[in-house]
């Protein structure tokens, strides 16, 4: 893609913490070899070239027709990356922005051929030195509970396609400085509306794939969008600007249930927070139940070349 | 074809009935499961299920409200990726 190198190391969060080693090539194969992974693309190839003005990423595979159609998602997927750039730019220009916030894509997810999208608030830090989306705790959790619906252990990444509404990796503790700063309140919908749209679609023009809308942040962030009020193990319909509806359910940020279970002290205490992890549990199993289910035939290798 | 969700013969509010269907009245795996997700050394009960325990912590069951304000101080003391 014609991109400065300035705006490429950007994209990728060059460089990664933890990773000064890795040449800028060496970070951005590594960020499209675990994306490629999850694709469950086998016998690819990865080669970055970079110049000042071009970024090019060249990918070979087996399944020629999948990747093509990969690549052309992955090509969206940075394009409006490039406006999540913009958009942070902005803020920071605004004086709300933290020093220690940066910005930061999700990385390593499938972004061709997944089954469902994840809507969630903000990336932590760690994922940036992770060199890692998907390797996370509340992940991992995620993926359990979809597990026991049904959903395959090879295939539980592709249910995993994040959107985070803020492309901004923060510090865990940094969550009510960021909706302190409004950074959820528009700056960044230009980044992620686009992005919802353009991850949504299949290649049926009637339907769209399921969403996950992982916490309250998100819950707000869909109210403030399609004035739609959602309870947990609730679900709605949002309509995109392509005019097309997707199905969405309200459910719990993964780490609730970790903070539920070591809520209490004193008297009882053990009972309240095996009673409280028993409650959350209780609703992000049924949301898992339709996730699992809802994303069951949106993707997979059978219908890779159609989609 | 159904305009909803991407599976085309998947009606999104039937699917959450199913699904709340499929893990009604199944509360002895799920405390299993929050015993294992949780650790249960931090939850200080038996590693074996028993009834026992679930009467135990049924009183202590939150109520939605109780729940929501839960959910804010998970927020207000920024707990999301404390673990």
């Amino acid at each position: 893609m014609p991109v400065n190198f300035a705006t490429t190391m950007m994209l990728f969060s060059y460089p990664n913490t933890g990773h000064k080693d890795q040449t800028p090539e060496e970070t951005i194969e590594h960020h499209f070899n675990g994306s490629l992974l999850r694709e469950e693309i086998s016998a690819f190839q990865v080669a970055a070239e970079l110049s000042d003005d071009q970024c090019r990423v060249r990918l070979s595979a087996d399944n020629a027709d999948a990747l093509a159609q990969i690549a052309r998602r992955y090509q969206t997927f940075f394009d409006i990356g490039k406006i999540g750039l913009q958009d942070a730019d902005a803020f920071r220009a605004s004086g709300k922005w933290d020093a220690n916030w940066r910005f930061f894509l999700a990385s390593r997810g499938p972004y061709g051929l997944r089954k469902s999208i994840e809507i969630m608030d903000f990336p932590p830090l760690t994922l940036i030195s992770n060199q890692d989306y998907l390797k996370s705790k509340t992940t991992s959790r995620w993926w359990e509970l979809l597990i026991l619906n049904g959903v395959s252990d090879a295939d539980k990444a592709l249910y995993s396609c994040i959107l985070d509404i803020v492309p901004v990796a923060a510090p865990a503790s940094d969550g009510t400085k960021l909706t302190q700063s409004g950074i959820y309140n528009g700056p960044f919908d230009q980044y992620g509306l686009p992005l919802l749209k353009a991850l949504a679609q299949t290649q049926d023009r009637s339907v769209r794939r399921p969403l996950i809308a992982l916490g309250m942040p998100i819950r707000d962030w869909i109210h403030r969008n399609w004035n739609l009020s959602l309870n947990v193990v609730e679900i709605g319909t949002i309509s995109l600007d392509d005019g097309k509806t997707c199905s969405v359910i309200a459910s719990n940020h993964p780490s609730f249930f970790y903070y539920a279970v070591d809520s209490n002290t004193g008297d009882n205490s053990t009972e309240k927070n095996i009673a409280a992890g028993l409650a959350i549990m209780k609703q992000d199993i049924v949301c898992a139940a339709w996730h699992a289910q809802m994303g069951a035939h949106s993707c997979g290798r059978s219908s890779a070349g159609t989609h | 074809m159904h305009r909803w969700g991407h599976t085309p013969a998947a009606d999104p509010q039937q699917v959450l009935t199913d699904s709340i269907s499929k893990w009604k009245d199944r509360d002895a795996v799920l405390l299993a499961l929050v015993k294992k997700q949780a650790g249960v050394g931090k939850l200080l009960l038996e590693t074996r299920f028993s009834l026992a325990e679930l009467e135990r912590v049924r009183e202590f069951t939150p109520s939605p409200d109780q729940l929501k304000e839960l959910e804010k101080r998970f927020y207000a003391e920024n707990a999301e990726y404390r673990v």
